[in-house]
């Protein structure tokens, strides 16, 4: 098996969750698995004559805004795994991009959807789709097995868990924090005993960019199942994101 | 063809640098690259039957304690690099491993050295080279082009320049900080104008192990003459690392 093929609209990557990839419990961490499906993305969109420098020439960037995760079951350190990615369609100024993980046996993992926009790198306005000029756009309209991205749940005065500045390091080649890093962040304060508990779904909204000199005020509370947690710059929010558990 | 194997003397690894692994100018980071070379280095052992739950049943495990790494030059994202890793020796109670990386064409980009101990995982404490429970690894006599793996000591105590908690997420299984992770927090604590700056040579010390909880004070200044700069990290005035940068520019 090669270590990275397409078939049709699919991409495929094969991947090993390394020691850095993991958690203490030596399972793939939230932020790794961010991490994964954007380079998938990325990849693809490369493959398909479409990557970043190009976007960049013609003053476009490809921006996540939403992300919804389903863990079927939590990889682990050095498991060997396939995942793979394809765009599913566009919806109103979003690009929806699915994604799942298998073993090398088929067993999912886990499974995802995506929203992502264009917008002009100058003025920061989301762009039409039509204006993604693409020949190879290759969609497939199979859903993932994770319920649809949603909208952010309106939780007012939540009780504050501390402040987050933005290092150097949470920066990427567009100059704000990498959307991984909002997952690194949001179990950084996750209350240590749900860091303990095994994931249903996991699901963040990208509401602000983040620049260095911020720091994000984060904000959450375990509502019924969920935990909810916002992060805040002044008083915009920047993302939202909340965890749901297994029992 | 696999992006992982062992040539017989070499274990080698393929590697794409992608834009998370890289700066914003588009460079990878130190800490990436680091970080890849003890993942790598931890393969080989896996790939050979060292694997972290063999030597923990024997309650034993490999820490790191000093890195180096010269640049002959800085990758860039969606390069693809080709790690080539192999044993090197043991002195002491110290196993020297090396590794060099390359382009695809064969253009060496940087070399790296590492040196790590065994250690009792229960006590800590350092073990002879002699209680790891493996046959002995085979070593091949061959140096990498990287700076010594050196002890990293500032001519005068260096003025704290920030502080950083441990985050859960800089922890690795080991439940400490990952070493990959030291670096990290040294490249966000060097001042603005040196964090764009190209470097050349670079050495960092893993003095003591961090945990969830600890507070890290960051200590940092330029070197003499100003072609460097050295960062500490002390946790109640207990040294946990340092390292040198020197810049290509």
């Amino acid at each position: 098996m090669p270590e990275a093929w397409v078939d049709g609209g699919f991409f495929y990557r094969k991947f090993i969750f390394r020691f850095g990839d993991c958690d203490s419990r030596k399972q793939s961490a939230i932020h790794a698995l961010m991490k994964l499906f954007s380079e998938l993305a990325g990849e693809d969109y490369e493959r398909r004559g479409m990557g970043y420098e190009l976007l960049r020439s013609r003053g476009q960037a490809m921006l996540i805004s939403r992300l919804k995760l389903k863990f079927h079951r939590c990889p682990v350190h050095m498991e060997q795994t396939v995942a793979r990615t394809w765009e599913r369609g566009v919806k109103g100024p979003y690009f929806m991009r699915d994604f799942e993980q298998r073993t090398e046996s088929g067993e999912l993992l886990v499974s995802g959807t995506s929203q992502w926009f264009l917008v002009d790198i100058i003025s920061r306005e989301v762009l039409r789709p039509a204006a993604l000029l693409a020949e190879n756009r290759m969609l497939d309209p199979l859903r993932a097995d994770c319920p649809a991205c949603e909208k952010l749940q309106k939780c007012d005065n939540l009780p504050t868990l501390g402040c987050r500045p933005v290092y150097y390091s949470d920066l990427d080649a567009n100059g704000h924090v990498n959307n991984a890093v909002y997952g690194r962040i949001a179990m950084d304060f996750l209350p240590d005993d749900l860091r303990q508990k095994q994931l249903e779904t996991f699901s963040i909204h990208f509401a602000m960019e983040t620049k260095l000199g911020e720091v994000l005020e984060l904000d959450g509370e375990r509502i019924g199942s969920t935990f909810q947690l916002r992060g805040k710059a002044g008083n915009t929010l920047h993302f939202g994101c909340s965890f749901v558990f297994k029992d | 063809m696999p992006d992982r194997w062992f040539d017989g003397t070499y274990y080698k690894r393929e590697i794409t640098l992608n834009y998370f692994e890289c700066n914003t100018e588009k460079r990878v980071f130190v800490h990436s690259i680091l970080g890849l070379f003890s993942e790598i280095a931890g393969d080989e052992s896996q790939a050979k039957g060292r694997t972290h739950e063999f030597l923990a049943n024997y309650g034993r495990v490999f820490l790191i304690t000093r890195m180096s790494i010269r640049f002959h030059r800085t990758p860039l994202v969606n390069e693809t690099l080709i790690y080539r890793t192999w044993f090197r020796k043991v002195e002491g109670k110290f196993y020297y491993r090396d590794c060099d990386v390359r382009s695809l064409e064969g253009e060496l980009i940087a070399s790296i050295s590492g040196t790590w101990v065994l250690i009792d995982l229960a006590e800590r404490k350092v073990l002879t080279t002699g209680e790891l429970p493996t046959a002995d690894v085979h070593a091949v006599d061959e140096a990498a082009d990287s700076p010594e793996c050196k002890k990293v000591v500032p001519s005068q105590p260096l003025p704290v320049i920030g502080i950083r908690p441990v985050y859960y997420t800089d922890l690795d299984c080991n439940y400490h900080l990952n070493n990959a992770a030291y670096t990290k927090i040294a490249v966000d604590f060097l001042p603005a104008e040196y964090q764009s700056r190209e470097v050349r040579d670079y050495v960092v010390n893993f003095n003591k192990e961090t945990r969830l909880g600890d507070t890290l004070e960051i200590r940092g200044a330029k070197t003499e003459g100003g072609s460097g700069y050295i960062i500490q990290g002390y946790c109640e005035n207990v040294l946990h690392f340092g390292c040198e940068f020197l810049f290509a520019n």
